[in-house]
C-alpha cells in the first residue's frame, strides 16, 4: 500500500489523465438511464442552463447528466423518471411548464420562463425539481475539464517530481 | 449458487466482496459494520484485545494512489448517493463518505475536542456520566494522527481571519490530522499525498495485524433478531452502484453498527429491531449549514491550500442556537451545484470563480426546543432517508448568520456579498445586504443549505425512554448488539465531529472489550 511519492505521482498523473480523455471524449453516444423523453427534456433545457457559458456541447452535458443519475438512490431515480414523465405528458406538461409545444419545439423564452417560474414557485416540490435539474447540468458541465480554464480553474495541481 | 464457508481467522487478506463467485458463511467473534470514524476505531481496539473481528465496509479500498483530485470520480466513488444525498424534502444537502475509512478519507481534516460546555450538558441534562474517560484516548489519538495547528492560512480562510481581526471577533486556528500536507487542498476527494491521517492510512493496518479481517464491497442489508438477540447479519456484494449476486451471512457473538448516522439506523430499521420507546433514528442532527459568498478584487483560489485553517466561534453561544463559522474548499461542481441561478447570472458567478470566497456557518442543533433534529425513516425501496423540519428558531439563526458572515466579509475587504437564497442578489455594502435580506423569503429550497456532519439517530442514553443505546454503548433491548458511531451523539456539538466520535467509539469498544475479555 505503501507507495514512494514519485510512484504515487505518476501514477497520478496516468490516472487523471484517462480520467480526463475517457469519459468525456467518447464520440459513441449512449444513454443508460435517461428515456428519448427525459433526454429531449434535458436537451432544450441544457443551453438555458448554460447561457452566457462560450463553448460547450449538449451531447457532453447530456452524457454527464446521464451518468450521474447512474448513481444516485433507486428512489431518486424514480423520481427523476416521475418528473420527466410528467413534463412530457402533453396535459401534465402544459399544466406544469406551460408549454403547449414538445420540448423540442420550445422557445428558449418559453424555456426561461419556465425555469424561472419553478425556481421561484410557492411550492416546495417545483424548487426541488429544479434545484435537481440545474444540479444535474452545472456539476455535468463544470466537472468537466474543457470548462475549468474559462473560470479560472487550472485543475489539479500536476505531481510531478 | 454454491456456498463457501468459513471462520473469517482462515481469511488471510482483505476480501473484496464484489469478486465472490459463490455465497459466503462467515463466522466471527465480533463483526462490525461500516469502516469510518467509529468503525475503524472500535475495531482496531478490539483486534488488538485479541478479539477475531470482521469489518465490513460497503465502499472501496482505496488509497493516495486511487486518488486522482477529481470531483467527478471522487463524488461517485467515495460518498455516499454520489454525493447527492438529501433530506427528505430535498431541502438540505448531506455529504458522508463511503469506503474503508469512511468519512475519514473525504473529510477536511479539521481536528477539534468536544466542548466542556456539551459534555456538561449530557451530564447535568441529559444523565450521561463517565465522559471524563474520553480525555485519554483524545489525548492518544491527537498524537497517532498527528493532530496539529495549521498556521498556514490560504486566502479564503485568511478572509475569514481578517474579518474577524478587523471587526474584533473572536477567531482560532484549526489543528488538523495531516503529516506531510503540501497544502494541495484536495481532502474532500482524498489526499494523493497520504498526508492526511485518515483512518485507513492510519488504524487499518494495525487493525489487520492484530486479530482484524476485512471485507469490503459489502454491503450489511438486515440484522436478523431471534429471542432479544441478534442471530446474524445478512450483506450483499456491492456491484457498480448497485448490489451484486453474492449473498453474505455472518454469525457472531457481538454485531457492531458503526455505519454511521442515518445509514446505522437506517440499517436497524430495515431489520425491524425492538423499538418500544420509539427511540430508533429520532434526533438526527446535522450542523445545518448555511452559506455565504463574497467577491474579492485579488484572487481567492479557494480549491487551493488546506481547506480549513481558521474558525470563529464569536457566535457559538449567540441567541436562539450558537453557530460556528468556518470555510469549505471551493471546487467546480461544489461551486456550480451551490451558487444559485442559472444563464447569464448563473454563468457570471462562475467566471469569477478563482476571486470567489465562501463562508459557512455551522448552526448547533439539539440544544433548543424548536431546534430537535430529524427523523429517519425508510423509504418505499427499504432505503433510509431523513426528515429534517426547518423550524422558525433555525430561520432566525440562519438570517441572522447571513448578516454576521456579510458583516466579516465586507470587513476583511470584500467588493460584494452574495447571500447563497435563490432570491438573493449581489450585495455592495452591509446596507444593502441588510435591505436584501430582510426581503428573502424563509423557506426550504430558497436558501441552499448542507451539511456535512450528520450526527445521532441512536442516542446514547442511561435510560431506554429517551435513547437506544445505554451508557456503554449497548443496544438497550438487544444484549449482543452495540453502537459505535456519530449516531450516538445524543445533541449536536458545535465542533466538527471527528475527534468526538473517535474517543466514544474506543470508549465503548473498551466497554465491549472488557465484557469479553474480562481478565484482559
Ligand atoms: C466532506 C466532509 C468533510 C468533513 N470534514 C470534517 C472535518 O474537517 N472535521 C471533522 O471533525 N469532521 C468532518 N466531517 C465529519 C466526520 O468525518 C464524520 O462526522 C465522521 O466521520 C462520522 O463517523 P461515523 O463513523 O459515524 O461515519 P462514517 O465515517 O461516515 O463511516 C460510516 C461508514 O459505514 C459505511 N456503511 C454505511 N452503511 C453501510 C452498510 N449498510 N454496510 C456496510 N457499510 C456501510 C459507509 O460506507 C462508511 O464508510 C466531514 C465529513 C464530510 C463528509
Ligand atoms: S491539503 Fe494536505 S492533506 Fe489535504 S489533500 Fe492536500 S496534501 Fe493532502
Amino acid at each position: 500500500m505503501i507507495l514512494s511519492r514519485r510512484d504515487c505521482f505518476k501514477t497520478g498523473i496516468l490516472g487523471s489523465l484517462t480520467l480526463v480523455l475517457g469519459p468525456f471524449s467518447t464520440s459513441a453516444f449512449e444513454l443508460n438511464w435517461l428515456d428519448p423523453k427525459g433526454a429531449a427534456i434535458f436537451r432544450a433545457l441544457i443551453p438555458q442552463f448554460l447561457e452566457g457559458t462560450e463553448v460547450y456541447a449538449v451531447q457532453d452535458v447530456l452524457e454527464g447528466v446521464d451518468r450521474a443519475i447512474g448513481g444516485l438512490e433507486p428512489a431518486t431515480q424514480a423520481e427523476l423518471r416521475e418528473l420527466t414523465n410528467l413534463l412530457s405528458f402533453p396535459l401534465t406538461r402544459f399544466f406544469l411548464s406551460g408549454l403547449w409545444s414538445p420540448w423540442e419545439e420550445a422557445q428558449a423564452e418559453q424555456l426561461k420562463a419556465f425555469l424561472d417560474r419553478w425556481r421561484n414557485s410557492r411550492f416546495a416540490l417545483f424548487r426541488a425539481g429544479y434545484q435537481g435539474m440545474a444540479e444535474l447540468v452545472m456539476a455535468s458541465y463544470y466537472g468537466n475539464p474543457n470548462g475549468w480554464s474559462a473560470i479560472g480553474y487550472p485543475g489539479p495541481p500536476v505531481l510531478s517530481k | 449458487m454454491n456456498i463457501t464457508q468459513m471462520g473469517v481467522d482462515r481469511l488471510r487478506a482483505p476480501l473484496d466482496a464484489s469478486a465472490l463467485a459463490k455465497d459466503l458463511y462467515l463466522e466471527t467473534e465480533v463483526v462490525v459494520i461500516g469502516s469510518g470514524a467509529g468503525g475503524l476505531v472500535a475495531a482496531e481496539a478490539l483486534a488488538k484485545a485479541g478479539i477475531l473481528t470482521l469489518l465490513v465496509e460497503e465502499g472501496d479500498w482505496v488509497g493516495p494512489q486511487d486518488f486522482h483530485m477529481l470531483e467527478s470520480e471522487a463524488y461517485p466513488r467515495l460518498y455516499q448517493e454520489s454525493a447527492s444525498r438529501k433530506t427528505a424534502d430535498k431541502a438540505i444537502k448531506i455529504l458522508q463518505g463511503k469506503g474503508v475509512g469512511g468519512s475519514t478519507l473525504v473529510n477536511w481534516a479539521s481536528c477539534f475536542r468536544p466542548p466542556q460546555t456539551v459534555l456538561d450538558y449530557w451530564r447535568t441534562e441529559l444523565g450521561i456520566t463517565g465522559t471524563e474517560a474520553l480525555a485519554a484516548p483524545l489525548d492518544r489519538l491527537e498524537k497517532r494522527l498527528n493532530v496539529n495547528a495549521w498556521d498556514n492560512a490560504n486566502a479564503n480562510n485568511q478572509k475569514l481571519e481578517e474579518g474577524c481581526q478587523k471587526l474584533g471577533y473572536r477567531w482560532g486556528v484549526i489543528k488538523r490530522n495531516v503529516a506531510g500536507c503540501l497544502d494541495l487542498g484536495y481532502c474532500g476527494m482524498g489526499c494523493p499525498l497520504g498526508a492526511k491521517q485518515d483512518l485507513a492510512r492510519t488504524l487499518l493496518p494495525d487493525f489487520l495485524a492484530a486479530k482484524g479481517k476485512l471485507l469490503y464491497r459489502a454491503k450489511a442489508l438486515k440484522l436478523v433478531e431471534k429471542g432479544g438477540q441478534i442471530d446474524e447479519l445478512l450483506a450483499q456484494a456491492v456491484e457498480g452502484s448497485g448490489l451484486g449476486p453474492a449473498q453474505i451471512r455472518i454469525k457472531a457473538q457481538v454485531y457492531v453498527c458503526a455505519a454511521g448516522a442515518i445509514s446505522g439506523p437506517g440499517l436497524m430499521l430495515a431489520s425491524h429491531l425492538p423499538d418500544p420507546h420509539n427511540q430508533l433514528g429520532r434526533r438526527t442532527f446535522l450542523h445545518p449549514v448555511n452559506i455565504s459568498g463574497a467577491f474579492f478584487s485579488e484572487p481567492i483560489d479557494a480549491f487551493a491550500g488546506a481547506p480549513q485553517s481558521r474558525y470563529s466561534d464569536h457566535f457559538i453561544n449567540a441567541a436562539p442556537l450558537g453557530f460556528k463559522l468556518e470555510v469549505p474548499p471551493v471546487h467546480p461542481i461544489l461551486a456550480a451545484t451551490t451558487l444559485d441561478g442559472f444563464g447569464p447570472e448563473f454563468r457570471a458567478k462562475m467566471e469569477r470563480f478563482n476571486h470567489l470566497q465562501v463562508m459557512l456557518a455551522l448552526h448547533k442543533d439539539g440544544f433548543h426546543a424548536d431546534a430537535p433534529g430529524g427523523q429517519v425513516r425508510l423509504n418505499d425501496y427499504g432505503r433510509p432517508v431523513l426528515d429534517y423540519p426547518i423550524t422558525p428558531t433555525l430561520w432566525e439563526s440562519f438570517f441572522a448568520a447571513y448578516e454576521a458572515m456579510g458583516e466579516i466579509q465586507f470587513a476583511a475587504g470584500a467588493q460584494a456579498v452574495l447571500p447563497i437564497h435563490e432570491q438573493a442578489k449581489t450585495y455592495k455594502t452591509m446596507g444593502e445586504l441588510k435591505t436584501g435580506l430582510a426581503g428573502l423569503e424563509r423557506a426550504p429550497l430558497m436558501a441552499r443549505l448542507a451539511s456535512a456532519h450528520v450526527m445521532g439517530g441512536c442516542a446514547l442514553s442511561p435510560r431506554p425512554e429517551t435513547g437506544v443505546i445505554n451508557l456503554d454503548g449497548r443496544h438497550h433491548q438487544l444484549e449482543n448488539l452495540w453502537v459505535a458511531d456519530g449516531s450516538v451523539l445524543p445533541t449536536s456539538l458545535g465542533v466538527n465531529p471527528q475527534m468526538t466520535v473517535f474517543a466514544l467509539a474506543t470508549k465503548i469498544a473498551d466497554a465491549l472489550a472488557k465484557e469479553l475479555r474480562p481478565s484482559v
